[in-house]
């Protein structure tokens, strides 16, 4: 393996260890007994508590727990949710589905009109088009996604009521065909990923219309230019340079396709993990909070190792250990 | 270009003004944010004459309530700016001044604590300790904040290292304190602001979102996330009590990104040409 | 082209309408709720949204006539139970209809009735259920279907105690369950149970699925079946209504804005039904050590003060859109001994209010708007728990309130399993409280009595306890002595007993005419005739 892939590895690996390590002392730091909260449906006596507290190793001194949390990681067992009862993988593993393809819808569309927007940016620079454009993107990043989302179940809530305002599907057609299924699915896709993007647009137009202003000037772009290229090919060649910082800016955006905005899932009642980490903070649900954070955390490293990797190979000046 | 730069950067820089003033002066002048003069008949009006920004289910005035909020609002998010700001530059320094083991393991932190979604460290922060006074809230706003800022910071601090005015001022005896303070940080000065400004939009979000789900300031204190909160279940009925602290965020935050902007564009020489 | 497919574009367009129509027909009845109904046993249920969804799956003995009047024997329809009698002051016998069936097939027995009874009665493992049956001195099984209870005392209620807090629960099934691992048990996840409806599903976090049970003992099943759609926000859930596609949605009100936009749909109509709850502002008479008297709480001067000061029509109209009353004491629009015009004890007066605060040592010395004494200030913790729009908008009218007579109160909203912690902790100094009354006055004892299991407060009035145990007990049907349990509880100022609110119940116009059972409201569907909407 050659050495800067190893070393990029390795960082990673620590990171992890660390981002794990103090999410779990900040969880426990937290004053409070997870227990004492837990609903009201079904009444504990003092010898269950002892039991669950014996089960769920909250009796024991920190560093076993953390080992023994440890162990489980390994060993992909996340604990178990205090407020449900359940596996925290099962749990989460409900949840990634929604998560993923809220994240995905919005990433797509990110990287495709909003990379095409801000190229349209850069190459109009200075006319009326990179001023509007540019104003609406800085709009855009300034715009809060719950008062977004709010705006939104008011307007298609009100005046539109084609589109559905909560929830993932409709639950009254899981016995009808898939076809019907997927419409639906789509049909309540549209309002969340629709606020994600209007806030994140901005954004990713402004960074691909900085590194496309930045790539054409460049030398070679100037040469292309000069020996006869059109000024579409030019375009293109100019483009596959400011792909890498775009890549970068792909590592950046994982966190969103995980925490799936928790926001937006609270005004859409959207089933994802965003929800389910502020159910379980509430609740101090311990495990169920460790597992969301760590699940968190490890797509961020990944995502960033993925990224510095892609760019590594893309452009060999950034292989250094 | 550079015009219509210091355009935005002025708009930036008014709106932020007018809405930090208005907030600073104007509520002596309007109606008490708390008080609920006519439950019965005065309640969820629409805007008119007597009420600009109309009335909320409890019959308080809206206009009131969102000026206040605004206060609020930039009340938390400027101090929660001003502790990150400082942490970060503080850390920044020395892990780029010190270099070495130092320098690495700082960093290595700040990269883990990166990873972190910082809305998932607040949503713990939060809910472990119950009922959190507002300086509370500030003070782990700003404690989650300061990692980018950080690398950032080192990353200057770094690059100075190498510089050659710097090797003479070590030859000459200047302490790495000295070293920080009087050569680094002016030069950090300038994406420090722009980190700043940017950072302040960011807790006001941050803030107002924590409000919204419940886990900020506790009502009847109108901060603009605690009126959203309110006003969703009277959206449809009273959509003009999330309008307007919404707006007021969009319009703050809109304000200090343009003016960030416009401070990067001043400092960055490639931006100034390009 | 066009004369081609007509024929073909005829076949389908009648194909599809004949689908939908059969669809609608058939569409089950869609309940909305806000809670998940999690655990429907009997014996087990404590929230209402189970206890909802148990009354379509299991059956009681017999039921209460809809107005509940829960003293005398008379008024009971049957259900389980086919004819009844009583044997003597102390002993009814219960003969149980032949055609009853559990949802397997198996008939329902005396033995399942001993059975559910020898959990229920059980302190350890339904400690509130032992506590309302603590009267029954014995339940046997003279044969295979019936059964006799005899109580330890005469009184009023002993039809009303033996057939409505427990419903039968499977012998056969359930004789293997430890009763501890009953609420994890494969049943607890599908029960199964002799009612109209049989379950089908849960789905957790969306619904409920229930089917028609064909050939249903007591009568023809309308609906094919009952969804119970769950949704945690109260605008998505309105939405459903407004929609059309929910056919009943118990609240609509608060916010009182609701009703109006339910009766403009033309999709839905409302119907306001009385209910069994009572919301008030719970004052803590204990301090931290749950030992001494509250420091400022305890003083009955304070209390009255804190009453004096509340406009309480207010709540009523400005929440429940006038569909609630003041009540006198703990008293709900459904408990039958409440006086329905009565007057309550402490009216609106602020004057009055700040007299008694003074007559207390309560003054404000420095000017600071909050009275005080000794150099501290009146501030009262007031919690509420966040998902209660209602409890939200009382908290902040009552602070303004109190903020007039120089009281401070620092208003806390917190989650729903938080709030019910603080509240058995006592960690509080005022709670709102929402409560839903048991339908026979003895269930006042559990709150208002000194050793109530559900007294959170700490409130003791001997005198109060003694008049309940006289009227438990007495002869007769007059309401009279409740009437002055609730005005003796009223005077001692325990709480701010803000209303009594109504159902305003939402209900789509394909149900026609149903008949609302208020105690449970939705245990009368299997009656429902539903029009086929196009």
């Amino acid at each position: 393996m050659p050495r800067w892939l190893f070393g990029r590895l390795l960082q990673a690996v620590l990171t992890l260890l660390v981002v794990f390590a103090t999410v779990f002392v900040l969880m426990r730091l937290a004053p409070g007994d997870p227990l004492a909260r837990l609903s009201d449906d079904t009444p504990v006596s003092a010898a269950e508590t002892a039991a669950l507290r014996a089960r769920y190793g909250l009796d024991q001194p920190l560093p076993t727990q953390l080992a023994a949390f440890a162990t489980g990681v390994l060993h992909g067992d996340l604990g178990v949710s205090i407020q449900f009862g359940r596996p925290v993988v099962s749990l989460v593993r409900e949840r990634l589905g929604a998560t993923l393809l809220l994240g995905l819808t919005v990433l797509v569309v990110n990287f495709t009109l909003g990379l095409w927007l801000g190229v349209r940016q850069a190459l109009a620079r200075g006319r009326p088009v990179d001023r509007v454009l540019g104003a609406a993107g800085a709009v855009s990043v300034a715009l809060p996604s719950f008062w977004v989302g709010l705006a939104l179940v008011w307007g298609f809530g009100l005046h539109a009521p084609f589109l559905p305002v909560a929830g993932l599907r409709d639950p009254m057609l899981d016995t009808a065909s898939r076809a019907v299924q997927w419409v639906d699915l789509l049909r309540h896709l549209v309002l969340p990923a629709l606020t994600l993007s209007l806030v994140t647009i901005g954004a990713t137009m402004r960074y691909q219309r900085a590194a496309m202003l930045d790539a054409l000037v460049q030398p070679f772009v100037r040469t292309a230019s000069a020996r006869g290229l059109t000024p579409g090919a030019v375009t293109h060649h100019a483009w596959r340079a400011a792909l890498v910082p775009v890549l970068t800016l792909l590592g950046l955006w994982l966190p969103l396709l995980v925490t799936g905005s928790v926001f937006v899932e609270a005004v859409f009642a959207w089933p994802g993990l965003g929800g389910l980490a502020a159910q379980a903070a509430a609740l101090r649900d311990y495990p169920l909070m460790m597992g969301c954070t760590m699940l968190a955390g490890t797509i961020v490293v990944l995502g960033s190792l993925a990224a510095d990797i892609a760019c590594a190979i893309a452009d060999p000046r950034l292989r250094t250990a | 270009m550079s015009i219509s730069r210091s355009a935005s950067g002025r708009l930036g820089i008014g709106l932020l003004s007018v809405i930090a003033t208005a907030a600073l002066v104007l509520p002596p002048f309007l109606a008490d944010p708390m008080a609920q003069p006519d439950l019965l008949g005065a309640a969820s009006l629409p805007p008119s004459a007597a009420h600009l920004f109309g009335t909320d289910g409890l019959s308080r005035d809206v206009l009131a309530r969102t000026v206040t909020g605004a206060r609020w609002s930039l009340g938390l998010a400027a101090p929660a700016m001003l502790l990150a700001t400082t942490v970060g530059t503080l850390v920044g320094l020395a892990a780029g001044v010190a270099g070495g083991t130092v320098d690495s393991v700082l960093m290595r932190l700040v990269d883990a604590l990166l990873a972190i979604p910082r809305l998932f460290v607040l949503l713990l922060l939060l809910a472990a300790t119950d009922q959190l006074p507002p300086w509370g809230i500030a003070l782990v706003l700003g404690l989650t904040g300061w990692f980018a800022l950080a690398r950032l910071v080192r990353a200057e601090a770094a690059r100075l290292r190498q510089a050659e005015f710097m090797a003479a001022a070590r030859a000459l005896g200047a302490s790495r304190i000295r070293l920080a303070l009087r050569h680094v940080l002016p030069n950090a000065a300038g994406p420090i602001a722009v980190a700043a400004t940017i950072g302040l939009g960011d807790a006001m979000l941050l803030e107002a979102g924590l409000s919204f789900l419940g886990l900020g300031i506790q009502p009847p204190t109108p901060t603009w996330g605690a009126m959203l909160h309110e006003g969703r279940d009277i959206l449809t009925s009273a959509p003009w009590v999330s309008l307007f602290p919404g707006l007021g965020l969009v319009l703050t935050v809109l304000g200090a990104h343009l003016a960030s902007d416009a401070l990067r564009a001043m400092l960055d020489p490639r931006e100034r040409s390009a | 082209m066009i004369r081609r497919s007509a024929p073909l574009a005829v076949v389908l367009i009648l194909a599809a309408c004949t689908a939908a129509s059969a669809q609608t027909a058939e569409r089950p009845v869609m309940i909305v709720v806000g809670q998940e109904p999690t655990l429907p046993i009997p014996t087990l249920i404590s929230a209402t949204v189970n206890q909802d969804v148990a009354d379509q799956l299991f059956l009681r003995l017999a039921a209460p006539g809809i107005t509940i009047s829960t003293a005398g024997d008379g008024g009971f329809q049957p259900q389980l139970a086919e004819t009844w009698r009583r044997r003597d002051s102390l002993t009814l016998v219960f003969d149980l209809h032949p055609k009853a069936r559990w949802h397997d097939g198996r008939p329902v027995t005396a033995q399942d009735v001993l059975f559910a009874f020898g959990r229920a009665r059980d302190p350890k493992l339904a400690p509130q259920l032992a506590t309302l049956l603590s009267t029954v001195a014995d339940v046997s099984a003279e044969s295979e279907r019936r059964v006799v209870i005899r109580f330890r005392t005469a009184y009023p209620e002993q039809m009303y105690d033996a057939v409505f807090h427990v419903a039968p629960l499977p012998a056969h099934l359930l004789q293997d369950v430890p009763p501890d691992q009953l609420a994890q048990s494969a049943f607890a996840q599908k029960p199964v149970g002799n009612g109209p409806f049989r379950f089908v599903r849960r789905v957790a976090g969306e619904f409920t699925e229930l089917a028609a049970v064909p050939d249903f003992f007591l009568g023809k099943v309308g609906p094919s079946g009952v969804i119970f759609r769950v949704s945690t926000d109260p605008e998505a859930r309105l939405n459903l209504v407004l929609s059309g596609e929910a056919d009943g949605y118990e609240a609509t009100v608060p916010p009182s804005a609701n009703r109006a936009r339910v009766e403009a749909s033309g999709k839905a109509r409302t119907v306001p039904t009385p209910t069994l709850t009572v919301v008030y502002l719970n004052f803590n008479q204990r301090a931290a050590d749950k030992r001494t008297p509250h420091p400022i709480l305890g003083d009955v001067r304070v209390r009255q003060a804190l009453v004096h000061a509340l406009d309480r029509p207010v709540y009523a109209k400005a929440l429940y859109a006038g569909y609630a009353d003041v009540p006198v004491g703990p008293a709900s629009q459904m408990l039958w001994v409440r006086e329905p015009r009565a007057v309550p004890s402490a009216p609106f007066d602020t004057t009055k209010a700040r007299l008694l605060l003074a007559a207390a040592g309560w003054r404000d010395s420095d000017g600071d708007g909050i009275v005080d004494r000794n150099g501290e200030p009146l501030a009262l913790r007031v919690i509420a728990p966040s998902s209660s729009y209602a409890r939200r908008q009382i908290v902040q009218i009552a602070e303004q309130q109190w903020k007039a007579i120089g009281v401070q109160a620092r208003i806390e909203l917190v989650e729903p399993s938080v709030f019910g912690q603080r509240r058995r902790e006592g960690a509080f100094d005022v709670t709102a409280d929402a409560a839903t009354q048991d339908p026979s006055p003895s269930g006042l004892t559990q709150t208002w009595s000194c050793n109530g299991g559900s007294n959170i407060t700490g409130f003791c009035n001997r005198q109060v306890d003694s008049l309940m145990q006289v009227a438990r007990f007495a002869k007769g049907t007059s309401p009279a002595r409740w009437r002055q349990v609730l005005r003796r509880i009223d005077d001692d100022a325990p709480a701010a007993f803000l209303a009594a609110p109504s159902n305003v119940v939402a209900l789509s116009n394909r149900v026609r005419q149903p008949v609302l059972v208020p105690w449970s409201l939705w245990s009368s569907v299997w009656r429902w005739g539903l029009a086929p909407t196009r």
